[in-house]
């Protein structure tokens, strides 16, 4: 019995060393960047080489500000802007879809959801020429609309998540609503969305998280440098050499603290919304 | 009668917008582009005439085509079963911890969050020949460095590392969901009947997570087949050909050349081997 715990006392030891081995490998790129931002240009590259800054300088980050040639800040505030407002028009469509599809009896329904769903599966390489002919059609080319009015694969799973949160709604709240004389948009106004709340945060951090990181389609359809988003933006900064690192390190950093910050607040949201896929097999 | 109204309403209004934008964002640009594959399809120059098949037979007898195939294949098989594996093992030993769990969690999904084009930049210095990380620290240990984005049998490695660490905390989540959903009666039964802990993993934990793993490899093979924004970043197919990717391949046809009628009939070679893909791993996963 003694034996027994003590092998269970080293297991849990061994646990946490490859764990903690394990974290500090993930998060050195990370620390390395902000470590590289805060040194003089000199240390960087110098020798030999440091990890920890001898000396710490602001200078990195007063260039940048100073003089936003790589349209940095710009670029933060269209991708912000493009995520928010797209991010809030795909939680109302796809609350309003998984409603429909979940509740309302109608045929076809399945087919349309089996349609929905195949959106995912599909490379968005087969997608995204079409849709730049559409963009040319419609003379959405290099407009920011173009980055909000489309949907995709990332659309179809909002309209999974919301579509599995309602159908845990019990059918008798619907009638008892409906009996009262409630038309189905009060219904789902005043009913269902105050209802599926959970559901909607995790969806906003899943279509927030997709539109801040998606490269291509901006890169596709953005000429204008102020209109780049932060990915494009980050793209144009990478090739070019000449920028001096600790610069490139401090854009960097800044470029992807939205995100961690808006992680570090929603936490929960971000794993239960990557797990809800797995919830039904 | 009033109430049959407002449901009818209500269906015509969220049904008629899902079909409207699935229509003119998703089902029509699939018919387009298969269409447009047998086609001359240029967006700028308003070229749409039927070339029949003269795409595919340029396509299949492109040897950097097939080279970037084979590229992503093995880029896919390493990137799948590496975050995978260690998705796995790292999900075991946080639920086997008291304390600490959401520290390293968070940790280890952390890079998942942010933009690959924003932390190539770092990796581009920690893989950088003169200064870069992965170099001083073999310097410590007195081993020579490698330029490890710049020659050919090394690109390919740093992007899988770089990538690996990109992705591990995706599949780390679902399996920490999954291993959380395992009755702990089971483990309990078993340990009375004199299980080791190897025993309890091999016979209880990895059976019932069996659906768990067919869903990350499942994502992550369609994720990775697609390859494409760490190449543009850090590599841009190079040195010479030897990181380009399929889907590399084809987006440098399509921004390259505007020859979008080409890029589809690669994007439909594409479509066709993602499929393939999907169905065997399910195939192979229901058998076991």
């Amino acid at each position: 019995m003694k034996k027994y715990s003590f092998s269970k006392a080293a297991g849990q030891g061994s646990s946490y060393l490859v764990l903690i081995l394990a974290s500090i490998v993930f998060m050195i790129p990370f620390i390395a960047m902000l470590f590289n931002a805060f040194k003089p240009e000199s240390e960087i590259l110098g020798y030999p080489p440091t990890f920890f800054p001898s000396e710490i300088t602001l200078d990195n980050f007063k260039a940048i500000i100073e003089n936003d040639s790589m349209h940095l800040f710009s670029s933060l505030f269209n991708s912000i802007f493009i995520a928010t407002v797209r991010t809030a028009i795909t939680v109302y469509l796809s609350a309003l879809w998984g409603y429909a599809l979940s509740k309302l009896k109608f045929r076809g329904s399945k087919a349309i959801f089996y349609m929905v769903l195949s959106a995912m599966m599909i490379p968005t390489a087969v997608i995204l020429l079409p849709l730049y002919q559409e963009m040319v059609w419609f003379k959405l080319n290099g407009k920011l609309l173009s980055q909000i009015i489309v949907i995709n694969g990332t659309t179809s799973y909002a309209v999974f998540i919301m579509k599995q949160f309602i159908d845990t709604i019990p059918n008798d709240i619907i009638e008892a609503g409906r009996i009262d004389g409630c038309s189905e948009f009060r219904v789902f106004h005043n009913i269902i969305l105050p209802l599926i709340k959970n559901a909607i945060s995790t969806v906003a951090i899943i279509v927030f998280l997709y539109i801040w990181n998606d490269f291509l389609w901006p890169y596709m359809m953005i000429d204008d440098p102020n209109k780049y988003t932060i990915t494009v933006a980050m793209q144009f900064l990478n090739g070019r050499n000449f920028i001096r690192y600790g610069q490139l390190m401090a854009a960097t950093g800044i470029s992807i603290l939205p995100i961690v910050i808006i992680y570090i607040i929603f936490q929960k949201r971000f794993t239960q919304g990557i797990s809800m896929s797995g919830a039904k097999e | 009668m009033q109430q049959k109204r407002t449901g009818i309403s209500f269906l015509i209004v969220s049904m008629g917008s899902l079909i409207l934008l699935y229509g003119v964002f998703f089902l029509f640009p699939i018919i387009y582009g298969a269409v447009g594959s047998f086609t001359n399809w240029h967006p700028l120059k308003k070229m749409f005439h039927f070339i029949w098949l003269d795409n595919y037979i340029e396509l299949l007898s492109d040897k950097l085509f097939w080279k970037s195939v084979g590229t992503t294949m093995s880029f896919t098989a390493v990137c799948t079963v590496i975050t995978t594996f260690l998705g796995l093992v790292l999900a075991v030993l946080i639920c086997n911890t008291k304390r600490f769990k959401s520290f390293f969690k968070t940790f280890i999904y952390m890079p998942y969050i942010t933009a690959i084009m924003s932390v190539a930049i770092i990796w581009r210095w920690i893989f950088m020949a003169q200064g870069g990380l992965i170099n001083n620290i073999l310097a410590v240990f007195g081993q020579q460095g490698l330029d490890w984005l710049n020659s050919s049998s090394t690109v390919m490695p740093s992007l899988m590392i770089m990538t690996i660490w990109h992705d591990v905390g995706f599949a780390l989540i679902l399996y920490i969901a999954g291993i959380c959903e395992i009755p702990p009666t089971l483990y309990e039964a078993a340990r009375i009947d004199g299980a080791n802990s190897f025993q309890l993993f091999k016979k209880i934990t990895l059976p019932m997570l069996s659906g768990t793993t067919a869903l990350v490899v499942v994502s992550n093979i369609i994720t990775y087949v697609q390859v494409y924004d760490q190449v543009m970043a850090l590599t841009k197919g190079g040195p010479g050909d030897a990181s380009y990717t399929a889907t590399y391949y084809l987006f440098d046809k399509a921004l390259g050349f505007y020859r979008f009628g080409y890029a589809s009939a690669t994007a439909i070679v594409l479509l066709l081997i993602i499929l393939g893909l999907s169905m065997l791993q399910l195939r192979l996963s229901r058998n076991r």
